[in-house]
This record gives structure tokens, sequence and C-alpha cells, in this order.
């Protein structure tokens, strides 16, 4: 009983599950995919690719998002749960993707 | 060992069972709490803005959008097959046709009129999403005054669902097809916090339709959600003064946790949970979905509660899983007399902003005069949807 407890605890409460974030898909796991596509193509012309982008330019946008500096009704909520760390590995992790 | 059995199986439970990545579910995986980043209603639901309409078509290739941006459409068409299907109604048929013409009024784009009506199908209300809208900021800009609304909308009332025969929502008088008019003030101050309020002051014109227990003299709607992290949790409120009832008031207390949030690759899920009280609605369990219409004008008055549980989880990026549970008690006085429907099914996404929904429901009705299962709320059913919304 104790152990469905715990588990159920555990389930609800905000607790960081960042240790389980696999480097290997990362495009996924933070959802990027969902408008940036699975390999980093945008389905769109109105939406950015990702894949090749210059990680800079991709840390500071994250940034500018998060501050408010740059708005987008989409974007600035989804920057806004992102630490500087997790935007340095998203960039590099795009950055490295075969450019189209 | 038996206990990590029991708790791995109530884990299982709820990993295993889902169906469609409703509105809701963005809002909460993707952290945006305003649903006017997608919608033009504040409360969501209704004609999709130009970043609706590509998020939801985002997996296919999206015809321009050009035309869209000032005209949407919503088309459901329904194979519906009930336990008893050679004495009640069952069958295939529209279930809606609606086109919506939505225009900014002024170059700074701040004003837009909104029209929506129905043409065809089941629904009760031909006019629906039907206002005028002023934005006081631009679209994601956090602030205690968002918009305003003036006109014909849906009700900021517990989790938006385009589901008709979701127990919480006709228990309170909220399905997708009803309608209030009145004026909504909507805040977003930040990216946790959203509340929406409405004054409301309905009339049964025609054209114009209230379904019982709806506000026909001054009513309110208080509606809050906090999302701290990957879960929401929200509040509303309504109380309506009606001459078709006593007045009537409703409550609802509704979580959502999205798992996909927390780790999108090994939960790729979101969870529901509702819980509602209402009175003055009940006479709505007579449209069809009680088989004793005597047993409903019994309750019409009494208090009633319900729950809603869902999970939903994502297959594939085109294909979600569903289960959904249903439960209602007409009348808290009589606990007895319960209401459950157990659903399992199937999202498919087709192409752009086409799904095709399949689902069958076990249901389970404790009133006795239920045993002739005429109504939908005692019958076993299975049902298919294609739907085509832009």
């Amino acid at each position: 009983m104790k152990t469905s407890i715990l588990l159920t605890l555990i389930s609800i409460t905000n607790v960081s599950f960042a240790q389980f974030k696999l480097d290997s898909d990362l495009n996924k796991t933070y959802s990027c995919n969902a408008c940036h596509g699975d390999k980093g193509i945008s389905p769109n012309d109105e939406w950015p690719n990702l894949a090749g982008q210059k990680k800079t330019y991709l840390v500071e946008q994250l940034k500018k998002f998060k501050s408010g500096e740059r708005i987008n009704p989409l974007m600035t909520p989804m920057a806004l749960t992102l630490s500087d760390s997790e935007m340095e590995r998203l960039a590099e992790y795009f950055s490295k993707m075969g450019a189209p | 060992m038996k206990r990590i059995i029991l708790g791995s199986l109530f884990f299982a439970s709820i990993a295993v069972v889902s169906v469609s990545e409703a509105t809701p579910d963005y809002a909460v995986r993707f952290n945006n709490i305003s649903c006017t980043s997608c919608h033009y209603n504040p409360t969501g639901g209704g004609p999709l803005k130009h970043n609706g309409k590509l998020f939801q078509g985002r997996w296919f290739e999206t015809a321009p959008l050009e035309i869209q941006n000032y005209l949407s459409a919503n088309f459901r068409a329904l194979a519906y097959f009930p336990e008893k299907a050679k004495t009640t109604k069952g069958g295939m048929g529209v279930m809606s046709g609606s086109v919506a013409l939505h225009a900014p009024l002024s170059e700074k784009k701040d004003t837009f009129l909104v029209i929506e009506n129905n043409f065809a199908g089941f629904s009760a209300a031909p006019l629906r999403d039907t206002y005028l809208l002023y934005n006081f900021n631009k679209d994601g800009v956090y602030s205690w005054y968002e918009s305003l609304l003036v006109g014909r909308f849906r009700a900021p009332f517990g989790i938006v669902t385009d589901e008709h025969r979701t127990y919480t929502r006709f228990q309170t008088g909220t399905r997708w097809y009803d309608f209030e008019t009145g004026m909504m003030f909507s805040g977003t101050p930040s990216s946790k916090l959203h509340y929406d309020i409405a004054l409301v002051n309905g009339k049964n014109f025609s054209g114009q339709t209230l379904n019982p227990g709806q506000s026909e003299q001054w009513g309110q709607i208080v509606n809050l959600r906090y999302m701290p992290s990957f879960y929401l949790f929200g509040v509303s409120a309504s109380n309506y003064k009606t001459t078709q009832a006593p007045d009537s008031r409703a409550l609802s207390l509704y979580s959502i946790v999205s798992l996909a949030r927390v780790n999108n690759l090994i939960m790729p899920a979101t969870v529901k949970l509702e819980y509602s009280q209402a009175q003055g609605f009940n006479s709505i369990l007579n449209q069809g979905f009680a088989s004793d219409p005597n047993y409903v004008t019994a309750v019409q008055n009494s208090k009633s509660q319900a729950i809603l549980a869902r999970i939903d989880w994502l297959l594939t990026n085109k294909i979600t899983l569903t289960y959904k549970f249903d439960w209602l008690t007409p009348d808290m006085d009589f606990p007895a007399d319960v209401y459950d429907r157990h659903g399992v099914g199937v999202r498919w996404a087709i192409s752009a902003n086409t799904n095709l929904l399949a689902r069958t429901e076990l249901a389970r009705a404790t009133q006795p005069s239920e045993s002739v299962k005429t109504g939908q709320l005692a019958q076993n059913a299975t049902f298919f949807i294609l739907e085509a919304i832009f």
C-alpha cells in the first residue's frame, strides 16, 4: 500500500524529471518537433527550420522569448519552461543536425 | 511484492488507457495557458486563428491560409450504433456543418468580429460563436486585462471539450453546442494564471436557442485556471437566473496533468479529471439521454454530481488512443441511481485538420426505469466520427 501511495505522490508532485530527458532525442523530449518537425524542418513556410541553425543565434532567440524582448504567442510560453543549460543543449542539438 | 504489483497495475491502468489530443492537452503540454494563442475565444473552442490552424494541421501540408484567415468551417459526420439500434436512434448523420466569418475591424487588429452559424446537423443551436472581441494587448503579452468579448459565446466553465456526451458538460449545461449571451472579461496575468468573468442574460429568441437551465435573466460565470507546471488546476462556478427552473447553479473542479511534458518519450499522455455539482440543468436529460421522462421530471430540480476521467495516449503523431470514464448521479439524495460509461477508442489524423474517431462504450444505469434502455445514457454504443475543421 505504501508503495502505491509513494508512486502516486511522485506522479502528482512537481519533481524535476530533467534527468530522464535523453540527449539522443531532445527534439521530441521538449516537443520542439510539434512545430519544427521531427528532423528540425518546419512543415510550413511561416515557421523556421531549426536543423543546421547557428547555436549562438538559437540560444539568443530563446533567451529573448523568455525575457519578453521578443514576443510570440506560441514560443514565449515554451521558452519560459527552459533553463539556460536546456537552451544550450537544444541549440547544440539542432545546430548539429543536417541543414535542408 | 503484492503491493508493488498493485502499484504497478494502478500506473498501467493510467498509462494504457487513452483518446484525442484536444485543446486543454495542448495548453498544459506546451505551457500555454492562454487559449487565444490558437482560438479567438479566450476560453478556447470555436473558430481557430492563423496560428491555431497551422498548429492543428502541422503534421501535413496545409492549404494556403489566405482565405482561412477570414473563414472557418466545421464539419462532423457520425455513424452511431447503439445497443438498441432497432428501437432507438442509430445510423449515420451529419452532426454539424458550420461556417464562421472572422475579421479584424481595425488596422491595429485589436478588434475582431466573429460570426459562426451551423447550417446542418443535429445541434440545437444554429447560431454559435457570434461576438465582438476587443483585445487590450497583443497575443503573447501577459496582462490582468486581456480581452473583452460581447455577444454569444461558450461558457468559460470546466474542461473544454467538443464531445457531446461528456456527463460533466451536459450536467452543467455547458455542452459544446450550449452558448450563453452576454459579455466576458478575461485576463492572463502570467504564464501560470488565467481567469474569465462572464455576465450573461440570454433571451430565448428564435435562432438563439437556450437549453434547460441556461440564463434568461442575469447570470454570472467565473473561471480560474492555475498551471504551475506540467499540471493545471481549475475551478469554475456559474449561477443563472431562469424562468425554466429555479435558479440554476454549477461548480466544477478540474485538473489536467501532461505526462508528455514530463517525458514525451516514455509517457506521451495527458490525464484529465473533473468533478462537478449542479442544480437546475437536469431537464437536459430529457433530450434523448434518459429513458424515462417521468424520472427526469422527478429529478429536474435535484442537485447532481458527475465525474470525468480521461486519458489520451499519443501513440504516434497522428494516432491517439483514449480511455474515457463518465459518471453521473442525477440526484445526490439518491446516490444509488447512477449512470456511468467506460469508453475506449482511437483518433486518427487522416490529413490536415481532418480526423477519424472510433470508440466503443460500455454503459451502466442503475435507475430501475433504465432497464428498457431507450435513452443514450443506458446503452452500450459504438460510433465513428469524421471531422474536418479549418
